[in-house]
């Protein structure tokens, strides 16, 4: 018989899927319900590992996970996610900004070396 | 008293960075929509200059020129006007930019108290201008050096001071706020459907993962699997005789 928080941890999963489905539509259709659930429990205990433990900071790490390569931690250019995420001297909502903006940056260079390519294309 | 006090704080007023970019930093897409400007030394090097708008929304534009740009000078030609702007003793002047176009724009938006220092600085450089220097004495260098007496973040200048790096700083600086900007609203998604203060313990997590309905092994496994209890027993045999 299922506990209380079990209960709690099953209906949280469910909302999860739910935020993953509409935000991420395109990689949740590559998934069956299986995979699906599986991962983003892998997702929240990483997300635990580095001690977000309440559901909405176990969300935002796991959107930001959702957000970058699957095999992160193997790629040199984003060793800065672990550098941010074990960092001691910022707080949880600290690291969660950091992360944004990194991305943010990351991202917009990326985008600005596609736009050059495509000129010279 | 205090009502001043947060009148003051508010920012009421804007600077502006402009840039005329260089003619290669336009995407050709663009070349025809961007704003007309002269086939001058500018749309080489491209050009910076700044906006100051006052509280009533009126907006003053200052750029720093070498001499050379005056009209009476107009007649000289580029090898003649070259050795000119990287002299450092040709005399410069900050004028009236109105009229210059630009493609990227920095807005800031400032306290009256900034709006007040930029401006002091713009009318001193303007009464007794320095002289022009295409690396140390340009118009980046005017712009940079106006607005930070507002204490302004500007765009990095990795090298010498120039409109190049300016633009791509601006660029830059665009589409990562846009991305920021969605991450915000994720952000505030996820505050507003889910708990800030309850918690999921990982064994809990673990528990609730999906086990598979049916799993298959084939010969190797199995080969494997009973290979490995057969060590585990031997090991296990000899250190309960010993």
């Amino acid at each position: 018989m299922s506990t209380q928080e079990e209960l709690e941890a099953e209906r949280f999963l469910h909302r999860a899927i739910k935020y993953l489905q509409s935000t991420f539509p395109d990689t949740v259709k590559e998934m069956d319900d299986e995979t699906l659930k599986n991962k983003l429990i892998d997702d929240c205990q990483t997300a635990l590992e580095y001690g977000f433990d309440t559901e909405a900071d176990m969300m935002m790490v796991v959107d930001f996970l959702w957000r970058i390569p699957v095999d992160y931690a193997q790629l040199p250019e984003y060793e800065w996610v672990k550098e941010i995420l074990t960092s001691q001297d910022m707080d949880k909502e600290m690291k969660i900004d950091a992360l944004h903006n990194a991305f943010a940056t990351i991202k917009a260079l990326e985008e600005d070396e596609t736009e050059e390519s495509d000129e010279t294309e | 008293m205090k009502q001043n006090k947060e009148k003051t704080n508010l920012r009421t007023c804007k600077a502006t960075l402009y840039l005329e970019s260089p003619d290669f930093l336009i995407p050709s897409k663009l070349k025809k929509a961007v704003m007309q400007r002269e086939a001058d030394v500018g749309a080489v090097t491209g050009h910076a200059f700044i906006g100051l708008t006052d509280e009533s929304g009126k907006e003053t534009v200052y750029g720093f020129h070498a001499a050379t740009a005056l009209p009476e000078n107009a007649n000289l030609s580029f090898k003649e006007k070259l050795p000119l702007l990287v002299s450092g003793k040709y005399q410069g002047f900050v004028g009236d930019d109105s009229k210059e176009p630009y493609d990227d724009k920095m807005v800031y938006h400032i306290t009256p108290k900034q709006y007040d220092k930029i401006k002091s600085y713009v009318e001193k450089e303007k009464a007794n201008p320095p002289k022009y220097n295409i690396f140390s004495g340009n118009c980046v260098v005017f712009a940079y050096k106006a607005l930070r007496q507002a204490d302004l973040k500007l765009p990095p200048q990795p090298l010498f001071y120039n409109p190049v790096s300016a633009v791509l700083g601006i660029r830059l600086y665009e589409k990562a706020h846009q991305i920021k900007q969605d991450l915000k609203q994720a952000t505030a998604n996820i505050l507003s459907r889910f708990s800030s203060t309850r918690k999921i313990s990982k064994e809990i997590l673990q528990g609730l993962k999906k086990k598979p309905v049916k799993q298959a092994f084939g010969v190797k496994t199995v080969v494997s699997t009973l290979a490995g209890n057969t060590v585990n027993a031997l090991r296990h045999r000899g250190s309960s005789c010993r």
